[in-house]
């Protein structure tokens, strides 16, 4: 019962932490605003000059990076439960790199198409996704399987990629943005469409907490308890990779947060995933933010891609908590 | 309670179980025999359903198995694997409450009636005063006890185990058969498992099946079924059997590996 309350407090707390990081990162930028003209143009005040930033640039940003940062932080969540390994993320389902391949293609090949880039790579990923799991499939799933068939169709889906990049080496500039993840220049549009999809992928997954608890026992006990371990490993893939799909198709790969967030909320709450998923949610979205508002400030003019800042800033804390957490 | 009809287990090609027919009769402590590779594992897995059979039928208190939901059939059956693995955070009382999935609906949460068959199986199981620590932290005997009260939790008919004293010393395998012996007394509830020790077996069971390549080669009671000639015959070995004098049973003790006739032909 204490250990229910701790929990719950604490995922309360770090979502009234994420609604402070919220303003804290809608302040900083090119023009650095005051806390009051943020609040004013929020609820409908605010200068021109306030509201054009705001809510043409900053708001759509953070909205973007919270929706992604949650996304991806279950997505990883789930595939660590499906492929009972704690390495697994969306990565490894091909869904990035299926999306990766048409997205180059589209933007390399059909500059004229870009517009259907997130509608394509979400096909992509999805289309990849299919791959490794059928290859996987030998009288039901095993997670071994899933892993091996992954590592094979990025591969091939990666050299893809690469062949596009020499080949169409000219046009790889734009590129090299979107492949390491980059929020810049969301629209109201993107933000519709993936606020829709991430609202029913983050409904569904709350769905799975009992069925990614069973089998994180083991498939022999998931399979003890009545519980379908082909079924239920599909149907949380799906969810899974739904929502890694979408996260992609907007803002192009983003390592690390589908690895690392997981192992993080874990660490606070340990492996039930009735808090762990909701959890997943918070840290996820702070950390895209948080990683987001450096990438875009700490080398102003210059905008890094938030992917790599995910990964400099974020691999060594993962570090620091792993040897912090094994006592 | 369970029947198995005609039942054929295939890997790949390479057929395990050619034919195998028995019955379970409830209230029975069986043990299931034979030496490595002989098919045992792989019946409990396939009654389990934890791997597919190829022919043949699978009754559970006298319905086809294949025809009953995996959730109706986790509410009578239990079948706890060799190893079996606890997230590192998760106390005794939360891991049995998995044994109460089977009773749930997709959109029920934990209720009374649950605590209630939770403390139960604690109970049951002797585990009060470990209720609260994390299994991790527990022994080998005390983890093996948890999982028992997990499957009753499960509130089953029959409860399957596959070498339940594997990896326990001496003093934990008889905690835990004494356990399983007197769940069957007091419960009624019927067991199945897969022994190594013949011994344990001889002591604990109502009823001994042997195997041997898949086939069932003697079922019955310990003292009819484990003659020095079977043991001989099945694990090529040399055994002393006595009266025990002190148990009021019998004693196997195995004395020295003998050579089957094919290789006493070649040699």
């Amino acid at each position: 019962m204490k250990k229910t309350r701790t929990n719950i407090s604490i995922i309360l707390l770090s979502a009234a932490s994420l609604m402070v990081l919220l303003i804290l990162a809608m302040r900083f930028g090119s023009v650095t605003l005051t806390y009051g003209e943020i609040v004013d143009t929020l609820f409908g005040g605010g200068s021109d000059l306030a509201r054009n930033i705001i809510m043409n640039v900053r708001l759509p940003r953070v909205l973007v990076a919270v929706m992604v940062g949650a996304n991806l932080a279950v997505s990883g969540t789930l595939l660590q439960a499906v492929m009972q390994n704690p390495l697994a993320d969306s990565g490894l389902t091909g869904v990035n790199a299926g999306a990766s391949l048409v997205a180059i293609f589209i933007m390399m090949l059909f500059p004229g198409y870009t517009y259907l880039v997130p509608l394509a790579a979400f096909g992509g990923g999805i289309i990849a996704c299919a791959m490794v799991y059928t290859l996987a499939w030998k009288n039901g799933i095993k997670p071994m399987r899933i892993i091996l068939a992954g590592v094979a169709v990025n591969a091939i889906l990666g050299s893809g990629t690469s062949l596009l990049s020499v080949l169409y080496s000219d046009r790889i500039q734009g590129v090299i943005a979107w492949m390491n993840g980059s929020l810049v220049g969301k629209s109201w549009g993107d933000i519709r469409v993936l606020a829709t999809y991430s609202f029913f992928g983050l409904a569904a997954s709350m769905f799975c907490i009992r069925y990614a608890n069973a089998l994180q026992l083991g498939d022999k006990m998931a399979a003890n308890v009545g519980v379908n371990t082909n079924v239920y490993r599909v149907l949380l893939s799906l969810v899974a990779v739904f929502l890694a799909g979408i996260s992609v198709a907007i803002t192009g790969p983003i390592g690390f947060i589908g690895l690392a967030v997981p192992h993080i909320s874990r660490l606070i709450v340990g492996s039930d995933h009735k808090y762990l998923l909701p959890l997943s949610v918070v840290v996820g979205s702070m950390l895209v933010l948080l990683g987001d508002t450096f990438a875009r400030t700490i080398a102003s003019p210059i905008e890094l891609p938030v992917g790599l800042i995910m990964a400099i800033i974020g691999a060594p804390f993962f570090l620091y908590l792993l040897r912090k957490g094994a006592r | 309670m369970i029947k198995t009809k005609n039942l054929n287990v295939k890997y790949e090609k390479h057929e395990v179980i050619p034919d195998f027919s028995f019955e379970v009769v409830q209230g029975e402590i069986l043990s299931i025999l034979g030496p490595n590779g002989s098919g045992k594992s792989t019946i409990l897995n396939a009654i389990a359903k934890f791997i597919a059979h190829q022919d043949g039928v699978i009754y559970l208190e006298g319905s086809d198995m294949a025809k009953m939901g995996v959730k109706a059939v986790a509410k009578r059956l239990s079948v706890l694997a060799q190893v079996n693995q606890s997230p590192e955070d998760f106390t005794v009382r939360d891991l049995i409450y998995y044994g109460r999935l089977p009773h749930k609906k997709w959109y029920e949460q934990k209720n009374e009636k649950d605590d209630c068959v939770i403390e139960w199986a604690i109970g049951q199981t002797n585990l009060s005063a470990l209720a609260d620590k994390r299994v991790v932290t527990l022994s080998g005997g005390e983890r093996q006890r948890v999982w028992i009260a997990l499957a009753l939790a499960q509130e089953p008919k029959v409860l399957m185990l596959d070498e339940p004293t594997t990896y326990l010393d001496i003093c934990h395998q008889i905690e835990v058969l004494e356990l399983l012996k007197d769940l069957n007394k007091r419960l009624g509830l019927t067991i199945v498992m897969v022994l190594h020790d013949l011994a344990h077996a001889a002591r604990y069971s109502d009823r001994v099946v042997v195997l041997q390549n898949g086939s069932m080669v003697a079922d019955g009671r310990p003292e009819e079924v484990l003659t020095k000639e079977l043991i001989r015959e099945v694990y090529h070995v040399d055994a002393y059997i006595a009266t025990d004098e002190c148990l009021g049973g019998f004693c196997i003790l195995p004395v020295k590996i003998c050579k089957t006739q094919k290789e006493a032909a070649h040699a």
